[in-house]
């Protein structure tokens, strides 16, 4: 009896196991759950995130334009060439987030030299799908000379290249501004 | 009734001032043969609030800076100050001019080359992997021998000048880093200090942008036909160690650009600036500019075989460039006018010339190794006459001779450069075989001039 239930029991555990993990997998990548985490209110649940929420909020990107437009953090930050490359990425992107929010101690860590490797979180692809048309009418003559270039496709450039400070306002700033308040307003325990 | 004639009064007030004002500064300006009118700029064009105001403020506080924009391809471009000198409040290089004081808007007299390639990045990006970027600023950056030459020996730590000091830095301020371009350092106002700013081509900025795009193309006007002629090169190229301007000016070419280059048109659109525009070449026709077949280039190595600038001359390679490469293209750039047998004997011939150096500058290295080992080589290589004679060896003559042959300046490739080579290696083995012989370095160097010239 006692053999016959080990059995039972080693058959189902690998089979448990697969179960339990493709569970997992489904939920997180869920329909729901891709909603529910491509929100700026997610995004700032790690408290390092608010600074950079803050600069977003006066930029033209976090909605201070007269349309009342708002492009949310993985508008930029994911890219959005199709679907597989867009949940790689946030899965990767989200599991480093979390991993290195444990291990950096944000009120020492080079937030301003972090920006140095934009190109690495902020995505061609995804600007481009809000701004098709690089050439619009009424663009003034040094931007079209500008995309004309890129858009040939033989220069090693990136719109966050040129294009630097369009996502955060005086980042830095808000960035010392927040660190410097005491720690429990900047979530250190 | 009374504020009417308030208003005329107050008005007349100004008027009546501003004449007085403008009466002597307007004598003055015609006296020197300028006429500088002080006047307002009112532009409406394609401009926004904000950079309407930086036009119309500085048509008065800077009116020659404003002539200049003017004038240029920028202003028909709309581009103006505020395209190019506002940064964002969180910049390292963020200032206020008095314009903007109290406002939103921060501007930085520094701009690099980083702002160019905002309209211009396939020019920034070329420039950037030549030596004109991070190569032009690495000796005064990061060469201790360098920067001993800069602050201590031309500085004058031995004479007892403090180091670091203003008279400390003034050599270099005003020397080295005009055409190479140093580390900008700020004052407490975020602008630029004095010691370190402007500088030269490859000039370094606080927020990590290199390179000064403004040396060759200059404020304000930024003009095409300016960067292409032979003057915009010569304020560096020039001189003892590396007399481009001089060689070119004997050479053949620029016999003929002294000649006619009136009649040229230096206003061709880049690419299209071809033979017939002008009738022999400028720096920028070999070195840049599109031609037959090739396109334009910023990177300055591009059509460049040898280095010849270094004390051993070598095919470039790494970030020197790849001079296999460079080579065929400078041939597709002589092949333009000339036949290929004169191109071929040309590229021979320099070939031939860095051999004949490269053997004067082997043999030196080997006699210096020996003294070297018998430890008779002087601890301060500036007072010690074989160190010396070894340094004018490869850096005045030597160099004078090879860019003498690579662009046809006779004078420079024999008189300034072989004739001087000889010589000084001579010099140099007699001082070896002294020490070799005496066993001991002699008590005064004999070099007592600053170059063999």
């Amino acid at each position: 009896m006692a053999n016959s239930e080990k059995r039972f029991s080693r058959k189902l555990l690998p089979g448990m196991l697969v179960g339990i993990l493709l569970t997992v997998g489904l939920i997180l990548a869920s329909g729901y759950m891709l909603q529910v985490t491509n929100t700026d209110e997610f995004c700032v649940t790690c408290h390092v995130m608010k600074p950079f929420r803050v600069a977003w909020k006066k930029e033209t990107h976090g909605g201070a334009n007269p349309k009342g437009l708002e492009a949310q953090c993985v508008d930029c930050h994911l890219p959005h060439g199709g679907f597989v490359e867009f949940v790689t990425a946030k899965a990767y992107t989200g599991t480093r987030d979390i991993i290195m929010n444990m291990i950096i101690d944000p009120y020492t860590y080079d937030w301003a030299g972090r920006a140095k490797f934009r190109r690495e979180f902020t995505y061609d692809n995804a600007c481009r799908k809000c701004h098709v048309n690089l050439e619009p009418k009424g663009m003034r003559t040094s931007g079209i000379l500008a995309h004309r270039q890129y858009l040939i496709g033989d220069l090693d450039k990136r719109c966050v290249d040129c294009h630097e400070h369009v996502g955060h306002k005086n980042m830095v700033t808000e960035i010392n501004n927040y660190f410097k308040q005491s720690p429990q307003v900047a979530g250190k325990k | 009734m009374k504020k009417v004639f308030g208003t005329l009064a107050v008005a007349g007030f100004i008027c009546c001032m501003t004449l007085m004002l403008a009466g002597p500064a307007q004598a003055a300006a015609e006296l020197e043969g300028i006429s500088l009118e002080k006047k307002q700029l009112v532009v409406h064009r394609g401009y926004t609030k904000e950079a309407k105001a930086c036009i119309e403020c500085h048509s008065q506080k800077t009116p020659g800076i404003v002539e200049n924009w003017k004038n240029g391809k920028m202003g028909h471009a709309t581009v103006s100050c505020y395209d190019c000198h506002v940064v964002e409040k969180d910049s390292p290089m963020a200032s206020q001019c008095e314009g903007v004081r109290g406002t939103n808007i921060y501007t930085s007299p520094m701009v690099s080359s980083k702002t160019c390639s905002k309209c211009h990045p396939r020019e920034v990006e070329q420039f950037l992997k030549s030596n004109h970027a991070m190569g032009a600023s690495r000796p005064l950056l990061e060469v201790p021998k360098f920067q001993a030459l800069m602050y201590t020996h031309e500085g004058g730590t031995h004479l007892g000048i403090e180091k670091g000091s203003g008279p400390n830095r003034a050599a270099s301020a005003s020397g080295c880093q005009m055409c190479h371009g140093t580390q900008v350092e700020l004052g407490t106002d975020n602008k630029p200090i004095k010691e370190t700013w402007p500088g030269g081509v490859g000039t370094r900025y606080p927020d990590g942008s290199v390179g000064t795009c403004t040396v060759c193309h200059t404020r304000h006007q930024f003009a095409v036909s300016e960067a292409r002629k032979p003057e915009a090169c010569a304020s560096c190229h020039l001189g003892p160690d590396h007399p481009q301007i001089e060689i070119y000016e004997e050479s053949k070419h620029g016999q003929i650009y002294n000649a006619h280059s009136e009649k040229w048109n230096f206003e061709a659109a880049p690419d299209t600036w071809e033979p017939g525009d002008y009738d022999a070449p400028t720096c920028a026709v070999c070195h840049m500019s599109g031609i037959g077949e090739l396109t334009t280039t910023h990177n300055v190595a591009d059509r460049l075989k040898w280095d010849l600038v270094h004390a051993r001359s070598e095919i470039r390679s790494g970030t020197r460039g790849n001079g296999v490469e460079g080579d065929k293209k400078m041939r597709m750039v002589c092949k333009n006018c000339h036949s290929s047998t004169h191109t071929n004997a040309q590229r021979d011939l320099l070939d031939n010339t860095v051999a004949l150096y490269n053997a004067y500058w082997d043999k030196a290295v080997e006699m210096k190794n020996t003294l070297k080992e018998k430890n008779l080589l002087g601890d301060n290589p500036w007072k010690d006459g074989y160190q010396e004679l070894m340094y004018f060896l490869w850096h005045h003559a030597g160099r004078r001779a090879r860019h003498g042959a690579a662009m046809n300046g006779p004078d420079y490739a024999h008189w300034h450069g072989f004739f001087q080579v000889f010589q000084v290696f001579y010099d140099m083995e007699a001082l070896y075989d002294y020490r070799l012989k005496t066993g001991k370095i002699e008590e005064l160097s004999h070099v007592m001039s600053t170059a063999p010239d």
